[in-house]
Parts: C-alpha cells; sequence; structure tokens
C-alpha cells in the first residue's frame, strides 16, 4: 500500500463503530511487540532503566508491567535491575 | 453447592485453555478471543456444538487471526501479527484476564445462570464489542444459529460417560478432556512410555531402551529435577524413582498405567486410567485415578482431610488432561 493511500484509509472514520474495534487490534498488536521487544533487550543485557528510558516510561512502571511476563529463563541483572 | 463446584472447575479449565492460546501469541493478557477458543476445544457441549458445526480449533485460530489483521488493515495499518509459536504458558508466568473477559465469566455464573461452558458462550455471543460477531461471520456462522445448535446438543446430551469400575476401598476421582487429534492418535500417545513425562507431573523422565510397550511390562522413572520454568525441584530421596507398570492396554479406547514408588513402603500404588471415545472434531478422554485407602488408624486420622484430598485428585486430573490436550496443540 503507498503512503498516500495509508493516510486516506487511517483518516476514514465514517464508520467509527469497526474503526474503534479496529484500534482495539493495533493496541493489541502494540501489547504483542511490546513485550516480544522488552524480552529482547533482556536477553541483550539491557537494565530495566534503559528498557524504560525507551518505551518513555519510569522503571517502576516497566518493571511492574513486564518483569512477571518475561521468559523466566532469561538471566537478568539484579544490581540497579 | 454443585452449581458452584462445577461454575469453579469449568472456570479453571476455560481460563487454562484460554491463557494458553494467549501465551503461543506471545500474550499475558486473555480476552474474549481467546475465552472463543477456549470454548472451541471444551469437553463440554459449548465445544460440542462449535465443532459439530465445523469449527474446529485450527479453523478458529485462523479466523481470529484474520478477524484482527482486516481491522488493521481497516485503520490502514499494514503489518501482521508476528507468527504464533508453541503454548509456553506453563512455562512462564504473569497471566491475566482482560477485565472484560473477566466479568463475562462472572456473568454466566450469576443469577439463573449455571455457570457451565455453554452459560459462558452464551454471554459470549452477546458481548457487545462485535469481535465475537466479526469472528462468527468470518466462520460461516451467526450468534443465532451457534445458540441454536447449543440448544440441540444440550436436549441431546442425555448419554452418560463411561466409567471406569471402581474397586472396594478405593479412592478415585474422575475428569473430562477434550483433545483435538483423532483417538488412533491418542491411544498411540498415552500407550508410549516415552511420552508419560509429558502427562504425570510426578515424572520427568523414563527409562527406556526402545522396547514396545507390552502389558505387565515396567519402566522406571525419575522425578522432574526442574521446574517447566527452569527452577528447581527438591524431591525426597525416597520419592525420586518411580515405577511405571502397563496394567491394562486395548486398543484404542482403554489404556491403565500404574504408579508406584519403588523405595517407600509408606506409598501406595497408584492408578491412572484413561478410556477415550471419538467425539465431534476430536476425541473425549475420561481420566480415572484410584488407589487403596489406608485402613486401620491411618484411614481415621486421614477422614478430615477427605474434601482436600478430592480437591487434589482433581488438581491432579486436571493437570493430566490439559497436559495431554496440550500436546496436540
Amino acid at each position: 500500500m503507498e503512503s498516500s493511500q495509508i493516510a486516506t484509509v487511517a483518516a476514514d472514520t465514517s464508520d467509527p463503530r469497526a474503526g474503534l474495534r479496529a484500534v482495539a487490534s493495533l493496541r493489541l498488536l502494540a501489547d504483542t511487540l511490546e513485550l516480544r521487544q522488552v524480552e529482547a533487550a533482556l536477553r541483550a543485557g539491557m537494565k530495566w532503566q534503559d528498557i524504560a528510558d525507551a518505551l518513555g516510561v519510569s522503571r517502576q512502571a516497566a518493571h511492574k508491567k513486564h518483569a512477571k511476563r518475561v521468559d523466566p529463563t532469561i538471566p537478568i541483572l539484579r544490581r540497579n535491575a | 453447592m454443585k452449581k458452584l463446584v462445577g461454575a469453579a472447575q469449568t472456570s479453571q479449565t476455560l481460563s487454562l485453555a484460554a491463557m494458553e492460546e494467549a501465551s503461543r501469541l506471545g500474550l499475558r493478557e486473555a480476552d474474549i478471543e481467546h475465552l472463543f477458543l477456549a470454548l472451541v476445544i471444551s469437553d463440554q457441549t459449548a465445544g460440542r456444538a462449535l465443532r459439530s458445526m465445523g469449527i474446529n480449533l485450527d479453523v478458529a485460530r485462523r479466523a481470529v487471526e484474520e478477524q484482527h489483521e482486516a481491522q488493521l488493515a481497516l485503520l490502514g495499518v499494514d503489518a501482521s501479527f508476528p507468527g504464533a509459536g508453541r503454548i509456553v504458558f506453563h512455562e512462564t508466568g504473569g497471566y491475566e484476564w482482560s477485565k472484560r473477559a473477566y466479568d463475562l465469566i462472572a456473568r454466566s455464573g450469576g443469577k439463573n445462570k449455571n455457570g457451565d461452558a455453554a452459560a459462558v458462550l452464551r454471554e459470549l455471543v452477546a458481548e457487545p464489542s462485535g469481535l465475537i460477531t466479526g469472528i462468527l461471520h468470518r466462520l460461516g456462522t451467526t450468534s443465532d444459529a451457534l445458540l441454536e445448535g447449543l440448544t440441540q446438543i444440550d436436549e441431546l446430551d442425555e448419554q452418560t460417560a463411561p466409567t471406569a469400575a471402581r474397586a472396594k476401598g478405593s479412592v478415585s476421582g474422575s475428569t473430562e478432556t477434550f483433545v483435538p487429534a483423532p483417538v488412533e492418535e491418542v491411544w498411540e500417545f498415552l500407550a508410549d512410555p516415552t511420552h508419560i513425562h509429558k502427562w504425570e507431573m510426578s515424572v520427568g523422565s523414563i527409562d527406556h531402551s526402545g522396547q514396545d510397550a507390552v502389558l505387565g511390562m515396567v519402566w522406571q522413572g525419575h522425578a522432574p529435577t526442574r521446574r517447566p520454568d527452569g527452577k528447581p525441584v527438591k524431591v525426597r530421596p525416597e520419592f525420586r524413582r518411580r515405577s511405571v507398570e502397563l496394567v491394562q492396554t486395548h486398543r484404542p479406547d482403554r489404556i491403565a498405567w500404574r504408579f508406584t514408588y519403588p523405595d517407600t513402603s509408606r506409598s501406595r500404588p497408584i492408578l491412572t486410567e484413561f478410556i477415550l471415545a471419538a467425539t465431534a472434531g476430536g476425541t473425549q478422554i475420561t481420566i480415572t485415578t484410584s488407589w487403596f485407602r489406608y485402613s486401620g488408624w491411618r484411614r481415621l486420622v486421614g477422614l478430615p482431610l477427605r474434601p482436600a484430598q478430592k480437591f487434589l485428585v482433581w488438581i491432579t486430573l486436571f493437570q493430566t488432561g490439559s497436559a495431554i490436550s496440550r500436546a496436540f496443540r
């Protein structure tokens, strides 16, 4: 799809009910990708602070959301984690 | 009380299946579409109704995926979800229900509703977002057609499931589980001693020299040293070895294994029996576990613990059943 086409469709608000449902799917995609990226970051040795900075949230928020969810076999640096 | 226990067991079974589905998509929150997939593989009438309409797990998974991708396309987002992997629920943590799915299950056990999988399905097809309606549309059906199919199956459901014969003085528990695979395939899986560690939690590995399983043959098993999530498990020395004997085999509908701890005299042999029957879209397994009660003073000491024991038996059976089902998903 051409970028101009994307803009046209994305700007289409003629069916807001379908549009809103679609936003929920987009959020689901974002959640899926976020966990994958956080796991990849931890595997690469990044600290929670670095992950939080990149996500644009506080370290506490990033840790609270993901600490229990990530693959438990990833060795996580405890110090200053 | 019976309704309460039934509703609790239904919600436990559906929660596990839905979260397993979410886990293979890289998600930790199960939502209504995962609940729908859990209903497709339910051993109750709701699952049979869906599958008898041709909605099996593969078809349903594809419809859910296509629905989300079509919705993304509607926004003009040209992206696809990462490919689904295997189920990692038992190896990972942090799972929860989405608020709407949680509320929906709670409503299905409300006043004048019996909290079974059919009640959950009735609530699900009436959910207001339109996501489930969209998925059903992709599957070539509608909420009304589904509810009609469900009512018909409910009316037909007079048959009673086969149960294993119960010996006098024994304790036993029984559960039903659905496996999305043909009877013959499931029997092969259950009759293979090298697969025992996949469904019996107390066995981590089996010494196997490659011989065919014949009646009366005994294998040595070893307790698992690590949990599925990688954490080490402490097991007392006398419970580390486990003998496994094939005590009943009748292709393709019956098989039974007896488990004993050869290093202790304090434990009783446990019999795990499987009865397989073909059902819409796969196999219905009745799993029965039984052992002989202690006699004398030990029996009296055990009396107040009976309800706890009953619960424990159910949990064990539930784990076995879901592990077998998982092996085919």
